[in-house]
């Protein structure tokens, strides 16, 4: 499978465009098979365009992204996701969380 | 407010645990320490907790909870990706809606401080609705004795835009990191009452909703143990 392409003006994200994952299960089993560096290196390339990529984004109806925006709007959600463990957990599961897990059952269509 | 994100949990304990861990607030400043940059953390956790009204109605009841933090009183209170989406666990900062005036059930206190307000529908049901327009349910399905399955379902205005998305997005995986938290402590919970080394649990003054739901649950089982002992001893035939 070829990795998801992002619109050309963050074509310095073309890297992770791995991260560009449809569903919250994809984005956070990414994040649990991912060391601190690998999250690391996605949140320091990913973070500062954040506000870039939220303006770029809303230039379109949220319900007609291009194909490429929609890739940009997964990878912002997956920097979300890859945040918790870079800004607070210093690893990638969350502590004292044990052995539970959760699963997302319903989550809006875009 | 239609825009859905649920989420489901088997949890091995019993479902009154949960509801235990989840009818107070407490709590939130100690386990989450880390959701609050360091500083904040160590302050909140010097202030300690006091709800703003709690109430009882039948085997319900409800605790009302400030929450400052959407916005916060300065950026720097909280994470740097909460700054930028302008989103974190008490929603996202910028409210879809203006209410004038909120019902006379939300807020009971009129604080200008309130954030949450947390309603324990007896038996197995709750509802938290927050300051910036947008509400929680949890439910509790006991699968046996010492395990339950948990849905935590949260409800926000439709997004307009790809900002307000994502600031959604950031709300909702907040939810579950805690969520995480708050479920590993109830399987522990749960070993330490089956070994019956612990048989009081001593309850402080906050935790009104928690003796109000242990006393509705035990004011029900004891009906129903007195209701079957008068009930005539049916014999059934042999299968």
């Amino acid at each position: 499978m070829t990795n998801p392409t992002l619109p050309a003006d963050f074509s310095d994200l073309e890297p992770f465009a791995d991260w560009a994952l449809e569903t919250e299960a994809e984005r956070y089993a990414k994040r649990l098979a991912s060391t601190m560096d690998e999250l690391q290196a996605f949140y320091d390339a990913a973070f500062p365009r954040l506000e870039d990529a939220l303006t770029y984004c809303d230039k379109f109806d949220l319900h007609a992204l291009p194909e490429d925006a929609t890739h940009l709007l997964w990878l912002c959600y997956s920097l979300v996701n890859a945040s918790f463990p870079v800004e607070v957990w210093r690893q990638p599961r969350v502590p004292d969380s044990g052995a539970a897990a959760m699963e997302q059952v319903i989550a809006p269509a875009v | 407010m239609t825009e859905v994100y649920k989420y489901r949990a088997d949890v091995g304990s019993n479902w009154k645990l949960f509801i235990d861990a989840f009818a107070e607030f407490y709590h939130a400043p100690i386990l989450h320490a880390k959701q609050a940059v360091a500083d904040e953390s160590r302050k909140l956790q010097g202030v300690g907790f006091e709800a703003l009204a709690y109430d009882i109605d039948g085997p319900h009841g409800m605790v009302s909870s400030w929450g400052g933090m959407a916005p916060p009183k300065d950026p720097a209170m909280v994470k740097p990706i909460e700054r930028v989406l302008r989103s974190g666990l008490f929603g996202p900062w910028d409210r879809p809606i203006d209410i004038d005036e909120l019902p006379e059930g939300i807020n009971p206190a009129r604080h200008p401080a309130w954030g949450v307000d947390a309603f324990v529908l007896f038996p197995n049901f709750m509802l938290l609705v927050w300051a910036p327009n947008w509400y929680l349910t949890y439910h509790y399905w006991p699968t046996s004795h010492n395990s339950h399955t948990f849905e935590g379902t949260l409800y926000f205005v439709p997004p307009k835009t790809a900002r307000e998305r994502v600031a959604q997005e950031l709300a909702a995986v907040t939810f579950k990191e805690y969520a995480l938290q708050d479920g590993n402590t109830l399987e522990a919970t749960q070993r330490s009452l089956e070994s019956r080394a612990v048989s009081e649990f001593p309850l402080n003054d906050q935790e009104i909703l928690l003796r109000h739901l242990h006393k509705s649950a035990r004011d029900r089982v004891a009906d129903y143990q007195l209701r079957r002992d008068e009930s005539p001893v049916r014999i059934s035939a042999a299968s």
